[in-house]
């Protein structure tokens, strides 16, 4: 089986939202969402430090989709518009989606959007990857792992344009991945573990 | 819980597409004369996956050097995609940015101008008309005839900028040419005339590919992994390899918190340090007396009376002489012996000593005790500094362009870095290296063909820095491809007096940026993806050829700076000395280099290779070799400069900064230090539109939350910023990474984003006096600046 | 002391149809009647407003992504729960003296449970899509059950007023067994209900076993309490004359509902608050934050206060105070469904600057608005207006229903009044 995953070098990630924006060309997300977001943790402001000056800390967690083993997401849609693919991926049919936002509720990482009104884009066309449909107004949306990319064989938007390199993506069933290795080699963890969701992105620093 | 906001009134960007052609507010056409250009990527896209789609490769802007080769992905005559290209041959230059992935929606930005525009209010105004090319190109060329005729081709300037040189039009006018712009030449001015290497920009010695090879990297006001994204690369890459990262900065920056070690400092005050670890260095005696002796000028011998170096014969062209301890004598520098670094002797009836004893004596002084005093540093922690510098080695001093460098004693922290770099050997060895890194400085380079004119057509040169000549009215025309008010000047009010009584300016641009207001003419510039040749240019970098390929046609109205510049030639009534087409220039450039590295590389080939072909003959990284010689007077790092001497900065001899020091009683009114840093979303004033950058930052300005709590605001405010030159109002937000007593803004930050004024009405145009003597002209002391802060 | 009085309907029965439509066509002149066909009519268009615009109209956002909508459909359900438990009670416990308030506790309860409902279907954002829970029904989904068991429950109102009305023999005989399945489809009801939200482990705040005995232990004071305020309002315009004792009675299971649930949120508020950690954050937003007027609204005035008024007999004797007590009660609750839900997306899992992303009208404007660090909410014109619509809606349904069934001129007789208390007296 393959089993799609990420793993992202905390310290390598210097915040600089490169990703949030590859994604957001990539999968032609609309203005005022994103599927990929970079936190500064526990600041409430842009690159903010936590601490007092000169004792600081700044760390960085970029969060997406972290397509669980155990998707809360996938659990209480009504009609099974959210699914777990064959790859290991979350994803969702908009087409089956009603818009009920159950899953909005039920994902702990805050990863979905929903598509509040008919999206607005900025340029006003359908910029990205041919291949990414479209997305009406009244569905949900979310990281679908850059699905049009990876079935092809290619790394995710978010991967490839990273400056620092601190994305790794591949096969979590293949032993011998990159992926695997370095999850296995920097003991990587996952966010927020107590929820139990098992998620495939994981992070290590 | 707070409720929603109303979409914002006014044009909304669904409304402008509609409507496009409309350029900003203040302009406020009908509409462009012109659709056609547009109508095509204003339709509708529809059932894309069967659009009419190709990908082609370009280079990106330069000036953040980055240098980012991309592939470019067109749809629909649109630009939907933007991806680094992997052509290189090696990965690590595969890069991209969010800046670049944000052209997908900044080329097509409301900010774009469409059409060439007349001023038809008074100047700074922004009141413009729509007037065709003809029109604009024709009274333009007229009025710089007549300006010429009048004064003289020296009281043209032609500005020159990193993304757009109209040199062709500046030799042609005989036009000045602004070599010294005062801006990231403030290091250079005090540490390039040891090396020889840099050219007033203090490029590092060895690529930043050799970081791997250090052990310890000292970062001083360099926050590269924010300001310079590509070499963020580097810089992790190395701290894998064990290299430990120290970080001198002011403020807890990205590059900070990614560090070993933060070491906060009073803000202008750099030198101070840097000569207490030149002080530490000697009272230890942990120089280098070997690579003292072998490659720098601290055995030559000085007069101690005039300070000048002594020669062979007393003859100015004479070789330098050193002091041969076993056989007492002077001797050329040139003979292998061991000279003498320390003591005083009698040269022809002269009192000499080597330029190390001199230093000792000048540098005895500060101690660690007494630059804690300045810099904020405790002793304990400049001594550690000082010892992993020279015993934590190979090591690297890295500095940036956006602290230290923009007070007026800029060259006195390049000197003594220099002259730190060379007591220890800090320098020319792998993992051993100086100066500002990133970008592929120091890569392996090659030289293109440059086209050429007849002798007759040649720039004036310039006697002054422009920020001098400001002041005077030497100038009468001004052609800028750049905003030169908020990025060339500080102290706005003095530049807008002086753009005031200018007979002409013209503005080429792309986007409608705060200097676009001030301009008489305003002429549309496409982007860099856009353009009327389908090869549109070719250039080296990162130890490559690349070239730039037409993505898109230009659009609306706008016109690549070549043509632009080629039509005004033409109507100077030359247009015969210049290549007819961007695609002939680019292939002379290439195809005609007398260069051996570029032999056989033709742009078929370029192409052919995706867009990079390596330089070839070089094995990376770069390093600096000492023994081949450096470019300099001995051909050694040549650490002591006579030409100073008027100034008593032959050594690097502590100056405060000219207004931002410690004691200076304006800090009663005006007590914080104000900041202007470089930040990852935009390249100075570029992409300060960018909506998709506009989505994580807006204009404002930071100060540590106890600043801010003295001052009864809170994150969200809208705060005035003032001191005597001006104000600036907009946001503010408590960050504690800020220094206390500090106020953090973003330079290049757009005067209509803001609430009122902008960040250069506040700083310091102050020319320092030795600066005529300085290799690039004295430096503009932007950070070098007092404010207050109230709610606006 | 048992007045006939709540036998009063029963006695004025008399069967021509054309004499309910005639009824019927002057209900639709009333003024309040009206009042309530603009509002539904107002309700409506905007939810047409909003099926065009997309719910960027609401005041809901990425980082707050229910609001008033989930809010009333809570509240509703809730409320509904109160009439049908009355009504069912009597017969699967046969307390008699309830059956006389059976029929409009059932209007009552089906008028709110269509309510709910609406709510459900106006805060989904692809209606149009909503034949896919038939086709391909997710099992593991809460909101599916809920779906399922709401229109279970909605069947039951609906054939247990049909069995009340019917005349045919044996009516009274599946009224009975109705109300052994809408006893327990009632409590189910309510329990699926907060599972929606007591599943969810992402939600501080509502992840807790005792989040179905909560909405149990509201829906019952809440539903009683309308009942209590509906039955007094029929007694006061005339319609329907309800024993002063029964009210009493039933204030004082209303008392007892308040302190079973004064002690359900006393239990979990303690077990939150306990361990001083994660449920000790969010509690102190419930107390403190931007959600502490409801919670501490819903404490004071929807729990002790109302206790305090109908733990004295007197005071259950009294309808001004039973009707006052009652009306705090239902505010209390919907407090209580405002805190609850909004209280969770207020701090979101991680946090951290910029936030979330919001999503709404404002944020695809662009620029730095478009983050929020915390949910925050309120609801918008249009959306209170759908709202207000909804609830119109409820209250013409209850309103039609009760004319037809209860107060019209040959309006059927309710099967089981008549045997309530034995053989109708002689007025």
């Amino acid at each position: 089986m393959t089993r799609f995953g990420m793993v992202i070098d905390r310290h390598r990630c210097v915040g600089c939202h490169t990703c949030a924006n590859a994604c957001k060309m990539q999968n032609n997300v609309p203005m005022g969402m994103l599927w990929n977001r970079i936190l500064v943790d526990g600041s409430d402001v842009l690159d903010g430090a936590v601490g007092t000056y000169p004792n600081l800390i700044r760390d960085y967690t970029p969060v997406a989709c972290q397509h669980c083993e155990n998707p809360a997401c996938q659990r209480v849609c009504p009609t099974g518009a959210t699914y777990k693919d064959d790859k290991g991926r979350v994803e969702i049919d908009y087409d089956k989606c009603i818009g009920c936002r159950m899953c909005m509720a039920a994902c702990p990482y805050n990863a979905r959007s929903f598509n509040w009104e008919e999206p607005k884009r900025d340029p006003a066309f359908d910029y990205g990857d041919a291949r990414v449909p479209v997305r009406p107004k009244g569905v949900a949306e979310k990281c679908t792992l850059c699905k049009e990319r990876t079935d092809d064989g290619s790394e995710p938007m978010c991967v490839k344009c990273c400056p620092t390199r601190a994305r790794t993506f591949g096969d979590l069933d293949d032993p011998n991945s990159e992926v695997s290795r370095r999850i296995k080699e920097k003991s990587a963890y996952v966010l927020l573990p107590e929820q139990g969701t098992k998620p495939q992105i994981r992070y290590y620093n | 819980m707070t409720g929603r906001n109303a979409p914002q009134g006014g044009l909304t960007r669904r409304s402008f597409l509609k409507a496009a052609g409309v350029t900003a507010g203040a302009v406020g056409l009908a509409g462009a004369a012109n659709m056609t250009a547009t109508d095509g990527w204003l339709a509708p896209a529809k059932a894309h996956a069967e659009a009419d789609q190709y990908t082609v490769c370009t280079i990106h802007q330069s000036h953040c050097s980055g240098h980012c080769s991309l592939q470019c992905t067109v749809r629909d005559g649109r630009l939907a995609l933007v991806e680094p290209n992997e052509a290189w041959s090696d990965e690590r230059f595969s890069t991209c940015c969010l800046k670049g992935i944000s052209e997908v929606q900044h080329i097509y930005s409301t900010e774009r101008l469409q059409t060439p525009l007349k001023r038809v209010g008074e100047r700074g105004s922004g009141d413009f008309c729509q007037i065709s090319w003809d029109e604009a190109l024709d009274e333009i060329a007229a009025k710089l005839a007549e300006i010429k005729a009048e004064y003289g081709p020296e009281s043209i300037l032609v500005k020159r900028a990193k993304e757009a040189n109209y040199s062709f039009l500046t030799s042609i006018l005989g036009a000045l040419s602004d070599r010294n712009t005062g801006i990231d030449t403030g290091i250079g001015n005090g540490l390039d005339p040891a090396t020889g290497i840099g050219g007033g920009f203090a490029s590092n010695t060895n690529e930043d590919l050799d970081w791997v090879n250090s052990k310890t990297i000292i970062h001083m006001g360099n926050n590269l992994l924010e300001s310079k994204l590509v070499t963020a690369r580097a810089f992790f890459d190395a701290k894998d390899a064990g290299a430990r990262m120290i970080v001198i900065d002011p403020n807890f920056s990205t590059t900070a918190g990614k560090s070993d070690q933060w070491i906060p400092i009073q803000p202008g005050t750099d030198a101070a340090l840097l000569l207490a670890m030149v002080n530490l260095v000697i009272d230890r005696e942990w120089h280098d007396a070997d690579f003292m002796r072998r490659y720098t000028s601290f055995p030559y011998l000085v007069d101690e009376e005039t300070g000048q170096l002594l020669r062979q014969g007393g003859d100015p062209e004479g070789a330098l002489l050193v002091w041969d301890a076993q056989r007492s004598m002077a001797v050329p520098y040139t003979e292998v012996v061991e000279s003498a670094l320390e003591g005083h002797v009698d040269v022809e009836g002269k009192r000499a000593e080597p330029v190390f004893s001199r230093l000792k004596r000048e540098v005895e002084e500060c101690t660690p005790a007494w630059a804690a005093g300045i810099t904020g540093i405790d002793p304990a922690t400049i001594e550690e500094l000082t010892r992993a510098y020279v015993h934590d080695g190979p090591a690297s001093l890295s500095l940036g362009y956006g602290g230290g460098d923009k007070y007026e004693n800029a060259d006195i922290v390049g000197h003594a870095a220099i002259v730190l770099a060379s007591l220890v050997g800090q320098i020319g060895k792998p993992g051993a290296s100086i100066g500002v890194f990133g970008g592929g400085t120091g890569a392996p380079s090659a030289s293109l063909a440059s086209w050429p004119l007849p002798k007759e057509f040649s720039p004036s040169k310039q006697r002054k820095s422009l920020s001098e000549q400001r002041s005077t009215d030497e100038i009468r025309a001004v052609f800028a491809p750049c905003d030169i008010y908020l990025q060339s000047f500080a102290n706005a009010a003095q530049t807008e007096r002086w753009l005031k009584q200018l007979d002409l300016v013209v503005v080429a641009e792309i986007y409608h940026t705060t200097f676009v207001d001030w301009a008489d003419y305003v002429l549309p510039v496409c982007s860099r993806f856009e353009s009327e040749d389908d090869i549109a240019g070719v250039s080296t970098a990162q130890g490559h050829v690349r070239l730039q390929q037409k993505v898109l046609d230009p659009l609306f109205e706008s016109r690549s700076d070549f043509y632009i510049e080629r039509a005004l030639v033409e109507r100077l009534g030359h247009g015969d000395l210049l290549p007819r087409t961007r695609e002939e220039y680019a292939i002379f450039q290439l195809e005609e280099s007398k260069d051996e590295a570029l032999a056989g590389m033709t742009i078929a080939s370029l192409k052919e290779a995706g867009g990079v072909l390596p330089i070839p003959g070089t094995s990376r990284p770069v390093c600096l070799n000492l023994d081949k010689g450096l470019k300099t007077d001995s051909e050694r790092l040549d650490v002591y400069y006579e030409d100073m001497l008027p100034w008593d900065q032959a050594l690097p001899r502590y100056e405060e900064p000219n207004e931002a020091f410690k004691d200076n009683p304006l800090r009663d009114r005006y007590p914080l230090d104000f900041l202007q840093t470089r930040t990852r979303f935009h390249i100075h004033n570029h992409f300060c539109d960018a909506e998709w950058i506009r989505q994580f930052v807006d204009a404002f300005v930071e100060m540590n939350p106890k600043d801010m709590a003295d001052r009864g605001l809170v994150t969200g405010n809208i705060v005035k910023v003032f001191n005597d030159r001006g104000s600036a109002s907009c946001r503010v937000q408590a960050n504690e990474a800020v220094r206390p007593g500090t106020v953090r803004s973003f330079e290049g930050t757009w005067s209509k984003y803001m609430d009122a004024g902008n960040f250069q009405s506040l700083t310091n145009d102050a020319v320092l006096p030795r600066g005529k003597d300085l290799m690039k002209g004295p430096v503009i002391p932007f950070n070098d600046t007092l404010v207050q802060v109230e709610k606006a | 002391m048992c007045s006939s009085l709540s036998r009063a309907p029963s006695l004025r029965f008399a069967t021509t149809t054309r004499k309910v439509g005639e009824e019927m066509s002057a209900l639709f002149k009333k003024p309040a009647f009206i009042a309530l066909a603009v509002l539904a009519l107002m309700g409506i268009g905007c939810w047409v407003y909003q099926l065009a615009t997309g719910l960027a109209i609401t005041g809901m956002s990425n980082a707050n992504s229910w609001g008033l909508y989930i809010i009333m459909f809570m509240f509703f359900v809730g409320l509904s729960a109160g009439g049908l438990i009355v009504a069912s009670s009597a017969s699967v416990f046969h307390i008699k003296r309830f059956k006389a308030v059976a029929m409009p506790a059932v209007i009552l309860s089906t008028a709110c449970i269509c309510v709910a409902g609406m709510f459900v279907l106006v805060d989904l954002g692809s209606i149009q899509n909503i034949w896919r829970m038939l086709v391909g029904p997710n099992p593991t989904s809460p909101l599916l059950w809920d779906v399922c068991v709401i229109t279970l429950y909605l069947v039951i109102n609906i054939l247990y007023l049909v069995f009340m009305t019917s005349k045919k023999e044996g009516a009274e005989r599946k009224v009975a067994i109705i109300s052994c399945f809408a006893l327990p489809t009632a409590i189910l009801v309510h329990s699926v209900t907060a599972w929606i939200f007591g599943l969810q482990m992402a939600k501080e705040g509502w992840y807790s076993a005792i989040m179905a005995p909560i909405f149990v232990a509201s829906a019952m004071d809440s539903g009683l309490a309308l009942l209590l305020c509906v039955l007094a309002g029929l007694n006061k315009s005339g319609k329907l004359k309800t024993d002063k004792s029964l009210i009493a009675s039933l204030a004082g299971l209303l008392a007892t509902c308040i302190a079973v649930d004064a002690f359900f949120i006393g239990c979990e508020v303690l077990t939150m608050a306990y361990p001083g950690a994660a449920g000790a954050e969010t509690l102190a937003i419930m107390a403190t934050g931007p959600t502490a007027p409801f919670f501490w609204f819903e404490i004071i005035g929807g729990l002790v206060i109302p206790f305090c008024i109908l733990v004295f007999a007197k005071n259950r004797e009294s309808t001004t105070m039973v009707v006052t007590a009652s009306a705090l009660v239902i505010l209390g609750v919907f407090c209580k469904r405002v805190w609850l839900l909004l209280t969770s997306f207020v701090v979101p899992n991680l946090e951290g600057a910029p936030g979330i992303a919001l999503g709404t009208f404002a944020a695809q404007e662009g620029g730095t608005g478009m983050w929020s660090i915390h949910g925050s909410y309120a609801p918008t014109v249009p959306e209170i207006l759908i709202a207000v619509g909804v609830v119109s809606v409820g209250a013409i349904i209850f309103w039609v229903i009760a004319q037809k069934l209860m107060f019209a001129e040959g309006a059927p007789v309710p099967a089981d009044v008549p045997s309530a208390e034995g053989a109708p007296a002689s007025a």
